[in-house]
């Protein structure tokens, strides 16, 4: 049932009229982040009153500009850009509070830009949640990209201009040449570019055209990071850790794995997908990015590069789900959108409040961390918990549908993968919950059998000889101020309570199917 | 019956973990709600005793749709939770003064209280996402109790611990997917027929295999268990227990879910599933029967007592297997090996933490581990020596000591096992029995002669008694196997018998009347039993029981004095070795990122 409703496009402009507000109040800092704090409140309300809505079923549309009849500049909201909706919209308000602690501790330069950029790539993002058709979807796309490159780009150094040119080329060029023609193609097909619920493209045309327009789709939607497309993102670390969780968790990637699905049920549609054998191509690109960025996520010893290829997986979570093309499959992908967003914006403020407090960026240099800062490295073990799926963290329960998913499409080597993946996972993120809580800090004296043949041995010695070298800086290391640590536990809360109250967003993906 | 008491049983020890935070400086105040919520879950259990006679008791929170946390617990379930409960109350008693001597009490207590939970949580579970989740729960919280002491052995097996639950978990999760999707439900009961004649047999033999090698990470089956003589001694004593005891048991008590409930064909004839489940349990009597010879091996060449248990946990968890393993492969006259499977789940759970209590009370007074460099401690630690001893005739199978009786109805069932196929792979495994009978019975015996027998070293000459809340846990155990040993039937009838009832036994069989007459063998040798056909097995069992024992007293005897105990395995020969180094291998390169690959 579709209703016209004002509210989507009070919940979209809200953050724009937020950041005019927050350029004018550029020389009150104080006054600017009120401004901040206010719009990320009022657009996550404005999203929340649609709620009711969305769960009774209705389709909410608002045509904002219709000066091409068939391809209206619009809105409309149904439960899966509800869902990426509401999460971009929570967790910005919380990214806003962890902002304004990062930002002032380590008295960064330009927060006004800063702050305004992320306003408007909030808009952006809600934008291209509600959006009613690719052409909508677009514009707001390519926004998002345009409004995080200064964000990137925050530290203004040469390596800072280099990976956010890096990260422009990269998500510009691909929308560019591949999605640009893709849309196109579809409406030349199609007729429209509409988002449907069974999809829109005909099924009588030439089958090698259909799959083409879908390849140029894969390859367009360069934020979902599919190997070997994903370099921005590791390469996008260099920004500010607010920035990283803007990207990571609230607006840039969940964009890209929102878009896929978009494509897969909304443009194509499960049958005509089915008909196609692309579920199984994509579910093949999914899960070589899958295992193969854990093994990245392995090898880097940056803490945030670690998260960052994590995330690269986790997107291909997404996407298999959609791509298993079954209802419980798709269930898992979006609510792996949710799951994901909570669990690796703990992360990224956990690694942010670490740096915040020592300086510390190396995963080799956290032994004993979790002694010092208890509350920041509990909530990093929670994520770490939803990251690997282990109940009653979030990630357990899309990690369940997507299993389910994959067995009930007869994909028995997705659910090796998902396993796999899973003890990878492990792998790389559990040895830093361990060693931060039960091995050694280096900056106290290590005795010789404390540093003898562990299972995971680290070079301690080396580690403090380079602490010494530093002047033993880190000696009095404590939880940074609370800005920085309340939202931490917040996202970690809300991770566990999703994985133990799942219904809402279950709710929300089963309005789509109705 | 509908009840909300199995889901107390599992919130009264977290509301108690969370109770201690209220005052982290009382000892008192720590050690009284430790003990008072594993007593009173040992409470909540036991009053579902009578209607779990009746039927079960059960308990359905809704949860996802299509989804319920669901508790459901029959006698089977009881027994191990009762069992389960029971350990820690007097392994919490024992630790009053035996953590004394350890930091971070608080951490302790919290983290043994949420293993308790999770535990018993597996214990009662009605379905298998149920029992999964608290799983999970027995993967993680036992980690703080494992590395208490911090330091890098215990980092390291608790580290071993952790990667392996992990990868077994997640082949247990695979196994439970692919089960809800082809037989539409996770619950802990026989697929019914229909949906079984839906389901292909490659899917459940898929199913079996990944679902029996998911708990078999946990109950340390052989290729699965090289954590468990790592991670075992490393714990504070009473951690330790706890894990070889209790446990190590949710593992085998999902096997036996798995094996002799799941895949049970609800009555019928001895066609068609009949014969997946047969060929599941002959291949569940090999691993259970490797699991036992190889580990009895390497205790008997162990120098730390602990670790020397840890190794005969992993053996006796091979009997268990074994024993479900027969279960399934006689089909409908498994009531044996299920019964010996059982009933050796209790009796490992007693002896085991008994000999872990009585080996930490001498290290509590000795500081020492090896066994080899104590002796004659007899005068000094009278009670802790009578209570190991009790606890070492309990696991060798002496006569009159809990062990015997579950280990002749093991043997029982493996004989009758062979004699149902006459399959010369179990004829071999009759005697690997035997003999892995009479290892255990030389190195317990080993353990206890050289702690207490022997000369005293002069720096243990004024070697105080163990504290009295340490004898007191000690006492309480050694009295339960005394009393199992001595009235066998009690068990037998009270719980194993009704626990039985409803796995698809037939309660006419060979089985069941043998398992009866348990008390016939024990209370006098002469008094032979009436039946026809039985009555050779039951000289057959008698025989190597006494066979078993001669053995092994000549194996000790030789041992000692011809030094074949200290015979070592070359390194490159054990399969531990190369599991621990393929795992530290692959773990190894990646944390060393940095570049500084040198080691210190």
């Amino acid at each position: 049932m579709e209703v016209e409703s004002i509210k989507p496009l009070l919940a979209v402009f809200i953050p724009l009229i937020g950041s005019a507000f927050i350029l004018f109040a550029r020389k009150k800092p104080n006054i600017r982040e009120l401004c901040t704090l206010t719009t990320a409140f009022l657009m996550f309300f404005a999203v929340l009153s649609m709620v009711p809505d969305v769960l009774a079923g209705k389709t909410l549309t608002y045509t904002l500009l219709a000066f091409w009849p068939s391809v209206p500049i619009g809105f409309r909201v149904d439960g899966l850009g509800m869902i990426f909706g509401i999460v971009a919209a929570f967790t910005w308000i919380l990214t806003t509070f962890y902002s304004i602690g990062y930002m002032r501790s380590l008295n960064e330069h330009a927060q006004t830009r800063f702050y305004f950029c992320f306003a408007v790539t909030l808009f952006a993002t809600e934008g291209a949640a509600f959006s009613n058709n690719w052409f909508t979807l677009f514009l707001f796309y390519e926004l998002i990209t345009l409004f995080t490159y200064p964000l990137v780009a925050h530290h203004e150094t040469q390596e800072a201009w280099e990976k956010g040119n890096k990260y422009l080329a990269y998500l510009l060029g691909t929308s560019k040449v591949f999605l640009i023609p893709a849309v196109l193609g579809t409406y030349f097909y199609a007729g429209s570019i509409d988002f449907t619920s069974n999809g829109i493209m005909p099924h009588d045309i030439d089958k090698t055209l259909l799959i083409g327009i879908y390849v140029f789709y894969l390859a367009g939607i360069g934020k979902v990071a599919f190997m070997p497309l994903h370099s921005w993102l590791p390469a996008s670390m260099i920004a500010p850790t607010p920035v990283s969780a803007l990207l990571h968790a609230v607006a840039v990637v969940n964009t890209g794995a929102f878009c896929v699905l978009r494509v897969i049920v909304n443009i194509y549609g499960i049958d005509l997908m089915q008909k196609l054998d692309l579920g199984v191509v994509t579910a093949i690109i999914a899960c070589f990015t899958i295992i193969t960025a854990s093994i990245y996520a392995m090898k880097s010893n940056n803490l945030k590069e670690r998260i960052a290829y994590s995330t690269v997986s986790q997107l291909s979570y997404m996407v298999l789900g959609g791509a298993l093309l079954t209802p419980t499959g798709i269930r898992g992908g979006i609510m792996h959108i949710a799951m994901h967003a909570f669990a690796k914006i703990t992360l990224f403020f956990c690694a942010g409040s670490i740096y915040v407090a020592t300086r510390k960026s190396n995963v080799s240099e956290l032994n004993g961390i979790g002694r010092k800062m208890p509350w920041t490295m509990a909530a990093f073990a929670i994520a770490t918990l939803s990251m690997v799926g282990i109940p009653p963290a979030g990630g357990f329960v899309s990690k369940w549908y997507l299993m389910i998913g994959s067995a009930e499409a007869d994909e028995f080597w997705t659910l090796i993968v998902l396993a796999t993946s899973a003890l990878l996972n492990a792998f790389y993120f559990v040895p830093i919950v361990v060693n931060g809580f039960f091995r050694p800090s280096d900056d106290e004296p290590v005795s010789e059998a404390t540093a003898g043949s562990v299972l995971i041995p680290q070079s301690v010695g080396a580690a403090a000889a380079s602490n010494v070298a530093n002047g033993g800086a880190a000696v009095s290391i404590r939880e940074p101020s609370l800005f920085v640590v309340l939202p931490l536990c917040i996202t970690a809360v809300v991770s566990m309570v999703l994985g133990m109250y799942p219904n809402l967003l279950l709710e929300f993906i089963g309005t789509m199917f109705r | 019956m509908e009840t909300s008491i199995p889901l107390w049983v599992v919130l009264v020890p977290i509301l108690g973990a969370f109770a201690l935070l209220i005052k982290k400086e009382s000892d008192q105040f720590r050690n009284a709600i430790v003990i008072g919520s594993s007593t009173l879950s040992f409470i909540l259990l036991l009053s579902l005793y009578s209607s779990v006679m009746k039927g079960s008791a059960h308990y359905a929170i809704s949860w996802l749709p299509g989804f319920e946390i669901t508790f459901n617990v029959d006698a089977s379930g009881l027994l191990v939770a009762l069992v389960t409960a029971f350990l820690w109350i007097l392994c919490s008693v024992y630790s009053v003064t035996y953590m004394t001597h350890e930091k971070k009490r608080l951490r302790y207590d919290f983290f043994s209280l949420l293993t308790l939970a999770t535990n018993l949580g597996v214990l009662v579970a009605g379905d298998f996402f149920t029992l999964f989740i608290f799983f999970e729960g027995l993967l993680i919280f036992p980690y703080p109790l494992i590395a208490h002491k911090e330091d890098a052995p215990a980092v390291k097996g608790a580290n071993l611990y952790l990667y392996v639950g992990v990868a077994t978990s997640l082949l247990l999760l695979s196994g439970m997917v692919l089960l809800k999707s082809y037989s539409g439900s996770l619950a802990i009961q026989s697929i019914s027929p229909e949906v079984a004649a839906s389901m292909s047999t490659a899917i459940k033999y898929q199913i079996a295999i990944l679902m029996i090698v998911g708990f078999g990470g946990k109950a340390g089956l052989f290729f699965e268990h090289f954590w468990l003589p790592e991670a075992h001694p490393v714990a504070p004593t009473p951690a330790s227990a706890l894990l070889s005891a209790a446990m190590i048991k949710a593992g085998a008590y999902g096997i036996f879910r798995v094996v002799n409930l799941l895949f049970v064909p609800q009555g019928g004839s001895m066609t068609g599933d009949w014969l997946t489940l047969s060929n599941i349990g002959y291949w569940t009597i090999i691993i259970g029967s490797i699991t036992m010879f190889f580990a009895v091996i390497s205790a008997l060449i162990a120098t730390n007592s602990k670790r020397m248990l840890a190794f005969h946990s992993i053996s006796q968890m091979g009997y268990i297997v074994m024993g479900i393993g027969c279960a399934a492969y006689l089909g409908q006259h498994g009531a044996v090996g299920a019964a010996g499977a059982l009933y050796h789940i209790v009796n490992h759970a007693l002896f085991k933490a008994a000999l872990f209590l009585g080996v930490g009370a001498v290290y509590f007074r000795t500081n020492e581990l090896d066994m080899y460099k104590l002796g004659g401690l007899m005068k000094n630690m009278p009670v802790t020596a009578i209570c190991l001893f009790i606890a070492v005739c309990g696991i060798s199978g002496v006569p009159f000591f809990n062990g015997f009786a579950s280990k002749t109805i093991l043997h029982h069932a493996i004989i009758e096992s062979y004699e149902h196929g006459h399959d010369m792979t179990l004829w071999v495994v009759e005697k690997i029995f035997i003999v892995t009978a009479a290892g255990t019975f030389a190195s317990n015996f080993k353990l206890f002669y050289l702690m207490f027998r022997g000369n005293r070293p002069k720096q243990y000459d004024d070697v105080a008694p163990a504290p009295l809340p340490m004898k007191i846990g000690m006492i309480g155990f050694s009295v339960a196997i005394l009393f199992l040993g001595l009235f066998p039937n009690w068990l037998l009838e009270t719980a194993i018998g009704p626990a039985l009832a409803p796995l698809g036994f037939d309660s006419g069989a060979d089985g069941y009347r043998l398992i009866y007459d348990v008390q016939t063998q024990i209370s006098g040798l002469a008094i032979l039993y009436p039946g026809t056909e039985s009555f050779s097995m039951v000289l057959h069992n008698l025989f190597s029981g006494g066979i078993a024992l001669v053995l092994g007293a000549g194996l000790l005897y030789g041992g000692l004095k011809y030094h074949w105990f200290n015979f070592r395995v070359p390194t490159f020969f054990t399969f531990d070795f190369y599991a621990t180094k393929i795992l530290r291998r692959l773990l190894n390169p990646w944390f060393l990122a940095d570049g500084s690959r040198k080691r210190v």
